[in-house]
């Protein structure tokens, strides 16, 4: 347990260097951030500015170079990477801007991946993926493949699988990125309805629009919060 | 997640069937040639095998195998009536029950002015017991009419119906074969294998009338082979040492003389035949050992260029939480459900193939009635051969996907 009042995320003066060949690339130089639980934050900034790579970190999806990263009051910086996954699969749930759904494989089966990874049985996990999509609006496509949906309904069926294992933080990245206005306002409203219902949110978005639907937005440049 | 994994591969074979009958082509061949020759052995072995007992058990064979010493040049040895039987009254052989001694040559057969080629068997009464052959119509010769070189002759069966249509039509009748008349005693069943050029036509005249009137001069007394029956309860191993030892007293030869000679039990000729089988088994073996690896660089292969194709499926998997261990067995997995579908293929075909052959020879050859024989063995085998192919060449293609990078992988155009 948690106590009350505790960040969910919160990270000391994290650095992340890349070796691009044999040039070092400084992704991010000196982060310190605190993401309070029922938050809702857009990362924000110019393309090459480490937004995505704060993500990734804090999604677990890569290593600090240096820095603490304490998740829910514990510190993870030094978990290895099967750790992390096991991490990613049990407390965080993930949107992408190309959707990333299994080709050839139905809606249903597409929500219930995560499950399938925590070792839940298949018609257990079934019924939980359904129990999903009805909430994003979709009870009515869960034997559809990917090519047979739209695009703001692939977004939905991904939403659906980042929600499927009750995620303590969602981490959206350009949700809205490869779907028309309308679509995008749709989606954004389904996440803000999830901010109001308490779940913590991390956003990535270079469009002020999409931003403007968070709680609260930090501006990265160069690495460095502005 | 295993079954999961392996509708995964099944949908991915089916969703490109030419692409995935091609990658499967070396174990299919591989596999199936195994399957094929082990069967198709197994039922030649199962057929000698009712051959050979149906022919009578607890025999042994003598002949002359030609020239023999260092230089293969001395005369090959031959047999005599006398010496059939000095073995006759031999007390180290009491436990012998019957000896034939055979003249073989192939001649022609003249009735009603039609001419047919036959194969003329002089020897004693001795060959009908020993060789099974039953009496259908009429009787066999004697030990009189043997050594009165009576002219008489029996026919086998399928060569009595061709020439009378029934054998019963065959008894008293008079029959030509050089030049001379022969009176029709009785007629018997075919000896089993009895193919080859001269079919069924085989005819059994006393061993002194062939002497007299069918054979060449030089070759009076000359026996081509005899043929031994023991008591059923004598050990046919034991008998051949004693026979060797009698035949080198009696027609005194040294030991460089009687490797000239074969005494050979009909059971032998099976392991003779067991040798052969697994010769051919072992090259087979070989050939299909290459076909397997041929087949596997192949898996590997394509498993390389599947990685490649789903590279952000895997970003993704990893990225929802599959650990590397997971991925790992997924490619793994989707190799061996290949190599193990085209394992599936190759023994089906072979074993379709084995019941085609059957069948074909059945038609050819209806007197054999051979069966199809599984063996369970060799497809269990086959069945984990190629599978535990998919894991070894799948290995490298499995890691390399286990090992990537989420984000980049997620990222990988």
């Amino acid at each position: 347990m948690k106590p009350s009042g505790t960040p969910v995320i919160k990270v000391v003066n994290l650095v992340k260097t890349y070796w691009s060949g044999s040039v070092a690339v400084e992704a991010l130089r000196g982060i310190d951030l605190e993401v309070p639980e029922g938050d809702f934050l857009a990362l924000m900034g110019p393309s090459g500015s480490g937004k995505s790579t704060l993500m990734n970190v804090l999604a677990f999806l890569d290593a600090p170079t240096s820095g603490e990263y304490w998740f829910a009051g514990t510190n993870i910086t030094s978990f290895d990477d099967n750790y992390r996954a096991e991490l990613r699969n049990a407390v965080l749930g993930f949107v992408f801007q190309q959707f990333h759904l299994l080709a050839r494989t139905t809606a249903l089966d597409n929500v219930a991946l995560p499950l399938l990874y925590a070792g839940v049985k298949k018609s257990k996990a079934r019924e939980r993926a359904y129990a999903m999509l009805k909430k994003v609006g979709l009870a009515h496509r869960i034997y559809h493949r990917p090519n047979e949906l739209s695009g703001g309904q692939q977004q939905r069926v991904s939403i659906a699988r980042a929600l499927v294992n009750n995620p303590t933080v969602l981490f959206c990245d350009e949700p809205t990125g490869n779907l028309d206005s309308k679509t995008s306002n749709e989606i954004m409203e389904l996440i803000g309805t999830l901010h109001k219902e308490g779940k913590t949110i991390v956003m990535v978005t270079h469009e002020e629009e999409v931003a403007a639907f968070a709680a609260r937005k930090i501006i990265l440049r160069d690495g460095k919060i502005i | 997640m295993l079954i999961t994994h392996v509708q995964t591969a099944l949908r991915q074979l089916l969703s490109n069937k030419a692409k995935s009958a091609l990658t499967m082509l070396g174990i299919i061949i591989g596999i199936g040639s195994v399957i094929l020759i082990m069967t198709l052995g197994e039922i030649a072995k199962q057929f000698l095998l009712g051959q050979i007992s149906q022919f009578g058990t607890n025999v042994i064979e003598v002949a002359s195998t030609g020239s023999f010493g260092p230089f293969k040049e001395e005369e090959p040895i031959t047999f005599s009536l006398q010496d059939a039987e000095a073995l006759e009254r031999s007390s180290l052989l009491s436990d012998m029950e019957a000896i034939s001694a055979a003249y073989t040559s192939a001649g022609t057969l003249e009735y009603d002015s039609k001419k047919y080629q036959i194969m003329i068997w002089g020897d004693k009464p001795a060959v009908f017991t020993i060789n099974k052959l039953d009496v259908l119509a009429g009787r066999t010769f004697t030990d009189a009419e043997v050594n009165r070189s009576d002219r008489v002759i029996v026919l086998s069966q399928k060569f009595a119906e061709d020439v009378f249509d029934t054998s019963a039509n065959a008894i008293g009748k008079t029959v030509t074969v050089s030049g001379r008349a022969f009176t029709v005693l009785g007629v018997v069943n075919d000896p089993p294998m009895s193919g080859g050029p001269f079919g069924g036509s085989y005819t059994y005249f006393p061993i002194t009338t062939t002497y007299a009137y069918l054979a060449p001069a030089a070759d009076n007394n000359k026996v081509i082979f005899l043929m031994i029956s023991t008591k059923p309860e004598t050990d046919t191993e034991l008998f051949k040492d004693r026979l060797s030892f009698e035949l080198k007293r009696i027609k005194h030869l040294d030991d460089a003389q009687m490797e000239g000679i074969s005494v050979a039990s009909r059971e032998q000729m099976l392991s003779i035949f067991n040798n052969v089988l697994l010769g051919i088994q072992m090259f087979v073996a070989a050939i299909a050992g290459i076909s397997l690896f041929v087949g596997g660089i192949g898996i590997m292969n394509i498993m390389l260029v599947t990685v490649k194709e789903r590279t952000k499926e895997i970003g993704l998997r990893k990225a929802v939480g599959a650990k590397n261990s997971s991925i790992l067995i997924q490619f793994l997995i989707e190799a061996a459900v290949l190599t193990t579908v085209g394992g599936l293929i190759g023994i089906g075909s072979a074993l379709g193939l084995a019941n085609l052959a059957v069948f074909v020879v059945n038609i050819v050859q209806p007197t054999w009635a051979i069966h199809f024989v599984l063996v369970p063995s060799a497809i269990i085998l086959a069945c984990a051969v190629s599978m535990s192919t998919g894991f070894i060449f799948g290995l490298y293609p499995a890691m390399k996907a286990a090992k990537l990078h989420p984000i980049e992988a997620l990222r990988y155009e």
